[in-house]
């Protein structure tokens, strides 16, 4: 409760034109939007692109926000659209964002990573990230952003149902690679 | 009971996810509660997505270099630091009516004057259009000037007129003459509609 309360002030605040109050709230998802950002553009600097450009979008469309709204839905749904535009213009380009490419595993892995790894984990971080693209939206927006399947929906502006479709065969999948293990 | 448990087992495949969020009714969330007691297959499936979303939970997630962080939020919040695209500059006063803009007005008005005066030098008035001898009236518009020479038309076509005319064989030429000056004024007319000297 004192979470939202903090949340509620920060993004007031900010309304307000508070900078140092909009780093400390997207703090609170810095990590989840960074780590759905990578998971979706498969490349850092890509990914730092991206994340910068949600950060000003965000910014500059703060007034807009409605504060009925989830905060992370609504910055969620900033950087869904910032990667949904960012694979498209990459899709023009015909040069993927190294789609299908053998993941780099130094390229994933920071300092900043929290934990140990294991194969297997690596083995299912890259099958997340060779889902077809709406499946693994799904997922990550489920996994990263700690958005409800409803919101999803919303955010993906696509049937419920289809979100649960998309997430039954994404779990299929990465069960299937977790069985491997 | 069979039917009903072979369409929960249907349905479970979806709802699943929603069981596990808690976003089903109460019914809903009791319903799938039960079958799954009863239910193995059921609860094998929901037991290996409960380990899914742990390992996947476990799975350490990306962060970026919090000063980098920092300077990507002044960059976002700060609009002089902003990439090109996104800077929403005002433009001020000097900007929006800036001397270069009212040099090029300016420049305008005085090549419009000129053309006005050049198109005046080369289009006299209507005054000077006029035949030399109608011009020796003074003080009088032009309209009344065509209505003093309608009038002298008509008392020149007087019967005595006409008959001084016939006698001295010269109507032809007379006829000739009035054409001449109807067709005048007629020019006249044209020339000088809606306007007054």
């Amino acid at each position: 409760m004192s979470e939202m309360i903090l949340e509620a002030r920060l993004v007031k605040n900010s309304k307000n034109g508070d900078g140092s109050a909009f780093g400390e709230l997207i703090s609170i998802y810095r990590k989840n939007l960074f780590t759905y950002l990578l998971r979706m553009c498969k490349d850092r600097m890509t990914a730092e692109d991206l994340l910068q450009e949600t950060l000003i979008k965000a910014w500059t469309g703060l007034k807009s926000y409605n504060e009925q709204q989830k905060f992370s839905s609504w910055l969620f749904t900033i950087a869904h659209n910032v990667s949904i535009d960012a694979i498209r213009m990459q899709q023009l380009r015909e040069r993927p964002i190294n789609l299908r490419e053998k993941t780099d595993i130094a390229s994933y892995f920071t300092p900043h990573s929290e934990m140990v790894i294991t194969e297997g984990r690596i083995a299912l971080q890259k099958e997340v990230e060779n889902l077809p693209e709406d499946q693994r939206r799904v997922f990550l927006l489920r996994q990263q952003g700690e958005l409800s399947f409803k919101e999803i929906a919303e955010v993906m502006n696509q049937p419920l149902n289809t979100v649960l479709s998309h997430m039954h065969y994404a779990v299929k999948k990465l069960k299937r690679c977790l069985n491997e293990e | 009971m069979k039917n009903k448990k072979k369409m929960i087992c249907d349905e479970f495949d979806k709802e699943v996810f929603l069981f596990h969020e808690g976003s089903l009714s109460r019914d809903r969330m009791e319903l799938i509660e039960y079958h799954l007691g009863i239910c193995k297959s059921c609860l094998s499936i929901y037991k290996d997505f409960e380990d899914l979303i742990a390992a996947y939970e476990n799975f350490p997630k990306e962060d970026i270099d919090p000063n980098k962080f920092n300077y990507m939020v002044r960059k976002a919040t700060t609009p002089e630091i902003r990439p090109g695209k996104y800077v929403q500059k005002r433009k001020s006063f000097v900007e929006v009516f800036g001397f270069y803009r009212l040099g090029f007005g300016g420049a305008a008005v005085v090549a419009a004057m000129i053309l006005i005066i050049i198109s005046i030098l080369k289009n006299p008035s209507v005054e000077n259009k006029l035949p030399s001898e109608l011009l020796d009236w003074n003080g009088d518009k032009i309209t009344s000037k065509i209505e003093k020479i309608e009038n002298q038309i008509i008392s020149l076509r007087s019967e005595e007129w006409d008959i001084y005319i016939v006698r001295k064989n010269e109507k032809a030429n007379w006829d000739a003459t009035l054409k001449n000056i109807r067709s005048q004024i007629n020019k006249l007319k044209e020339a000088t509609k809606n306007r007054e000297l």
